[in-house]
């Protein structure tokens, strides 16, 4: 049986065996499980968005063989990557094919719109109304939330069919 | 005709509310202190169960507001002296005003309230609740609306946000905040610690607001204005980075004041599950009682949320000890008397991701084999922290760190590429750790994890 450690590698392999950033990592998670993914993690509004406590209690512990991770000081980031014989497999109920079609469209955009679309997701799935759901996402990220980004948020959530 | 108000408080001495403050703000503060919201806040311990390892840390959230509000002062005085012309006195007023309230939303017992919550499906957090307090319908927001239409606005915004977006926001929230001054001062007294502690006027003299590079992993870094320290202030930002890390490891992080927190969370969690099922009548208190009628609607409103404080939960104690549901009865006696769970500290045997993750199921079998409850007999404990405290781990966060200019004109690096101390308290620290009714069961449950994590 697949756990989490294993849908990371997933993601991984499948993002074409390198990944960059814990932000973007939450949030891809996120939308996975929005997806139908089903993982079983819960996600709570934390700075940067719907965040897994779970998802990150595993990550602050993964090994050099398990997972390679590269700090990128410069970005106050990290870069994730798996050697070439690590299978990618289902990441919970959604198949490879299914994830790495997601993970296309997430990297046509950058790591704050993903945390905007996240947010405005997350709002929206407490209840909000789209429109109210966009105003909450402002006044809680007033430096990241331009008017584009806002708007690259939207089309996000449009292309991977949450919206 | 200047009317002046006057706190005592062994932290910092005299504190004073001019009516004629530079910011304009004294005032009104002063009135928000009279408020029944602030008030309730004398009902809310600031480190709920600690007083059962360090017996005098008694102190309340309202005390350490005021403190906060004074230390926000202090640190509004900071970003005047640096920005002279560009001062925002209007961004500065929100900014003390959202420090006075920024623990305006604390439950009882606070995050221990907040994960019960979290555990049955609700979602609002204390500063969800602060948000709703200060603009909704209580004496805190008619006050704030009377002053300014958008004044209640935007305090709440502050307090929503999580993350300083600005050098007014970094009062409220960064690491040289004003809430983390108070608290580390005051808990150290109120612990009667004598060890760490910090310079807070040397640190004060020290700070400047210096551009900060906010990056993105993918993109081009945004320049925000934050607090950082000259070379003059690095030993002191030094230890108070330590100093942060030990509380964190000895006091907030103690082993048995996380211990009551995990049994008041279970049986708080095991009363509303009762009354969700409609067993009222098994939990010792009866449907009127402020904490079954806040589990019991689905949407609790503003007033019944500020109908519980740490004395609620307290005295109800009492009453959940004649519970006839053994777990509530036993939960309460055991907190009443103070007959904790014991702890199995297993940090050292997750080593590795898949460790991580296969320690879960493990445990899970054990209560299966011995039929002990994951809610209520068996209560996992789960932090990591490094010398920034507890640690959200994901990417960014410039404001969130300390910066320091090693000489002067030179570019602001973070401290921990100027101070191999400093590098060593940001390594995370995690902690694994797991309570149990008995001393049989915590040696029975170490022998069976440490065969099975092999």
């Amino acid at each position: 049986m697949s756990n989490i450690l294993d849908w990371i590698k997933s993601v991984i392999v499948l993002n074409g065996g390198n990944f960059i950033g814990k932000t973007r990592l939450q949030k891809t998670f996120y939308f996975l499980d929005s997806k139908g993914a089903d993982l079983g993690l819960d996600f709570d509004y934390h700075r940067y968005g719907p965040y897994s406590e779970e998802l990150s209690w595993v990550l602050s512990f993964v090994k050099e063989d398990e997972i390679k991770v590269i700090e990128k000081p410069k970005f106050n980031s990290v870069e994730f990557s798996l050697g070439e014989n690590v299978r990618a497999e289902k990441v919970g109920a959604l198949s490879p094919e299914e994830v790495k079609e997601t993970l296309d469209v997430l990297k046509q955009f950058s790591s704050w719109e993903l945390e905007l679309a996240a947010t405005i997701h997350y709002f929206q799935n407490q209840g909000m109304p789209m429109e109210k759901a966009q105003e909450e996402t402002i006044q809680r990220k007033t430096l990241k939330a331009s008017s584009e980004r806002m708007k690259r948020a939207t089309e996000l959530l449009k292309e991977i069919h949450l919206l | 005709m200047d009317k002046v108000q006057r706190l005592l408080d062994p932290i910092h001495g005299l504190i004073v509310f001019r009516s004629n403050d530079p910011l304009g703000i004294d005032a009104l503060a002063w009135q928000l202190l009279n408020t029944r919201e602030f008030q309730r806040l004398r009902r809310i311990r600031q480190l709920g169960f600690s007083e059962f390892v360090f017996p005098c840390t008694t102190h309340t959230r309202y005390i350490h507001s005021i403190g906060v509000y004074h230390m926000a002062r202090r640190l509004l005085s900071v970003v005047r002296r640096s920005l002279g012309s560009d001062f925002d006195p209007e961004k500065a007023r929100v900014a003390g005003l959202a420090a006075l309230l920024h623990d305006i939303g604390h439950g009882p017992f606070s995050h221990t309230f907040e994960t019960v919550e979290k555990k049955i499906g609700r979602k609002k957090d204390h500063e969800d609740w602060s948000a709703e307090i200060i603009t909704g319908d209580t004496e805190v927001s008619s006050i704030l609306k009377g002053e300014n239409s958008k004044l209640a606005e935007n305090i709440a915004r502050i307090l929503k946000a999580k993350f300083p977006e600005n050098i007014y926001h970094s009062i409220v929230s960064s690491q040289f905040d004003a809430d983390r001054m108070d608290y580390l001062l005051r808990d150290r007294y109120m612990a009667g610690i004598e060890s760490g502690g910090f310079d807070l006027a040397w640190i004060l003299d020290c700070l400047e607001v210096g551009k900060i590079m906010e990056p993105q992993e993918d993109g081009d870094p945004i320049e925000v204005d934050g607090l950082c320290i000259n070379h003059k202030g690095i030993g002191a930002a030094e230890n108070y980075i330590l100093t942060r890390f030990q509380y964190y490891d000895q006091v907030y992080f103690h082993k048995t004041t996380r211990g009551a927190e995990k049994m008041l969370g279970a049986l708080l969690l095991r009363v509303s599950n009762l009354l969700k099922a409609g067993k009222v009548e098994e939990t010792g208190i009866d449907s009127n009682h402020p904490v079954s009628r806040y589990f019991l609607q689905e949407r609790p409103p503003i007033d019944l949320y500020l109908s519980l404080d740490d004395n609620v939960v307290w005295s109800s104690l009492g009453q959940f000890a004649q519970s006839s549901d053994p777990i509530v009865k036993s939960l309460a006696m055991r907190l009443l008397n103070r007959k904790l769970f014991k702890c199995a500290d297993l940090s050292d045997l997750i080593t590795s991701g898949d460790a991580a993750v296969r320690i879960k199921p493990a445990l899970k079998q054990f209560c299966d084999d011995k039929k002990l409850s994951m809610d209520f007999d068996v209560l996992q404990d789960k932090v990591a922290f490094n010398g920034y405290g507890r640690q959200n781990i994901e990417d960014g966060g410039a404001l969130k760190q300390i910066w320091v200019r090693s000489k002067p004109g030179e570019r602001l690096k973070k401290i921990d590429e100027h101070s191999k101390l400093v590098k060593a308290v940001l390594e995370e620290k995690e902690l694994y750790r797991v309570y149990v009714p008995d001393l049989d069961i915590k040696d029975g449950l170490t022998d069976y994890l440490k065969e099975a994590m092999k």
